[in-house]
């Protein structure tokens, strides 16, 4: 059995983003505003439920509509915050970088382009270059070698708030363990540290065409792995 | 080219560029398709990297941001606009670019002894330059036949300078680049046309607070300084 059955045999995928029924699997604890996020922060990019909605409510917000952003916000404060956690570390740093990309996605969600990706995938853009430009411009270079140990994957250690982003995690886990050591070490030094693919070979000691072929091979089999289509 | 730049979606997906490079990058993609294809996956697939690691915010933030939010004023949408005179130069500039790799290009079949390393450097320093923010390209004749390009970036503090045309030097002579301003005029290598076409482009670095760009006939092997007026000037902006 491959790895890749196992994350198929997950039932929580495509017809759980259209179910608006919960899932058994959902804990009993869980309470509403958990419940909507993690309907939210269930990565469908390419189905034609949350994410069409996201796109939609983007396209009210780009009108000036505030209701509208409120529930963008619900969709989309989470991976950001996650996100910045991950790549900032500091939690007070985070909740700027947090708060500075939600003023963004409202300044600027008349430039999200529908042709060019699903909304996640703009917010989730603005949201990295943030945290990155963060880290880049305020931390200290110690501070970030100290990172670098640690950015093999999401932090599995983190309380998981609610099922559906556990096992959310769980399959990025899962589908990262499909890649050869070095094209996950290359894909999560720049997604998750944050350093350029010329800063990745430096760090390496490999030629920048090794890196390149690495994160491209790697994020090829983290797609296939995941069932993004393309 | 964009072979070279093909292998970076992977990066570009990952948000793993410079600024310049990602710039380049989507300049490229603006003209590729398949390429925009691939990178939406990829982009997609590096969204699952960051929606995997969703935590809740602190409770204050979301008060914070509306609070924000209804006290700061959007951005209005990209319209598309009749061909700008800046869209006009950045034409200009590309058929300038091509000009330049043309020549290159030319030079690396030409001249057997040019490695290919070199070449792919000098190359690479040429698109850097032309693919500068700030880039400007100044044209202009040569006083006894001929005509010089320059390209310079301050930001980078390079220049491309390009001729073509130059009549042939007997061999106790040479042409000689120079970089101009404030400070004493200093050499930015010699030329010489070959028997057939013309010389390959020079790359003069480090212009500082420099001026023009001259161009003199000297002894062969060049000077010093300059020691005959110069034959072609370029003003730098």
């Amino acid at each position: 059995m491959t790895v890749r059955h196992v994350a198929a045999s997950v039932p929580d995928r495509p017809a759980d983003s259209t179910n608006p029924r919960p899932s058994p699997l959902r804990i009993d604890r869980v309470d509403m505003s958990e419940r909507r996020a993690a309907r939210s922060w269930r990565s469908e990019p390419i189905g034609p439920g949350h994410e069409t909605d996201l796109g939609d409510l983007l396209t009210h917000v780009a009108r000036g509509d505030q209701g509208a952003f409120e529930r963008v916000y619900d969709e989309v404060s989470g991976p950001i915050y996650g996100l910045a956690l991950r790549i900032v570390r500091d939690p007070a740093q985070s909740e700027e970088v947090a708060q500075e990309v939600l003023v963004d996605v409202w300044r600027t969600a008349s430039r999200y382009e529908p042709g060019r990706g699903s909304a996640m995938s703009w917010v989730m853009m603005l949201a990295h270059r943030r945290a990155v430009d963060r880290v880049r411009s305020a931390q200290a270079a110690a501070d970030r070698e100290q990172r670098v140990g640690r950015s093999a994957g999401p932090a599995y250690d983190e309380v998981a708030e609610n099922i559906q982003v556990r096992l959310e995690r769980e399959q990025v886990r899962r589908c990262l363990s499909t890649l050869t050591d070095t094209q996950r070490e290359s894909v999560s030094l720049a997604y998750y540290s944050g350093y350029t693919y010329r800063e990745v070979a430096e760090l390496l000691k490999v030629p920048l065409g090794t890196i390149k072929t690495r994160m491209r091979d790697g994020l090829i089999r983290l797609r296939d792995c995941l069932g993004v289509d393309h | 080219m964009s072979e070279n730049l093909h292998t970076l979606a992977a990066a570009y997906a990952l948000d793993g560029l410079t600024d310049v490079e990602r710039r380049r990058f989507e300049t490229h993609l603006g003209d590729c398709d398949t390429c925009a294809e691939e990178v939406r996956g990829m982009r997609e697939t590096a969204t699952r990297l960051a929606t995997a690691t969703a935590q809740d915010p602190p409770a204050a933030l979301r008060p914070r941001v509306l609070a924000r939010v209804s006290r700061t004023r959007q951005v209005p949408p990209r319209v598309a606009r009749p061909t700008s005179v800046r869209a006009r130069r950045a034409g200009w500039m590309l058929s300038a670019a091509c000009l330049v790799l043309a020549v290159v290009l030319g030079v690396a079949t030409v001249r057997e002894q040019r490695t290919k390393a070199r070449v792919d450097a000098l190359n690479h320093d040429i698109v850097a330059v032309m693919s500068a923010p700030d880039a400007r390209t100044v044209s202009g004749p040569v006083r006894p036949g001929g005509s010089g390009t320059v390209v310079a970036s301050r930001s980078l503090g390079k220049a491309v300078i390009v001729m073509a045309g130059l009549p042939r030097l007997s061999s106790a002579k040479t042409y000689e680049l120079w970089v101009m301003g404030p400070k004493p005029p200093r050499g930015a290598g010699t030329m010489r046309p070959p028997a057939k076409g013309d010389p390959g482009p020079v790359l003069a670095t480090g212009l500082g607070d420099a001026t023009q760009i001259g161009l003199t006939v000297e002894p062969a092997g060049g000077s010093v300084r300059p020691t005959t007026p110069p034959i072609f000037t370029a003003t730098l902006s």
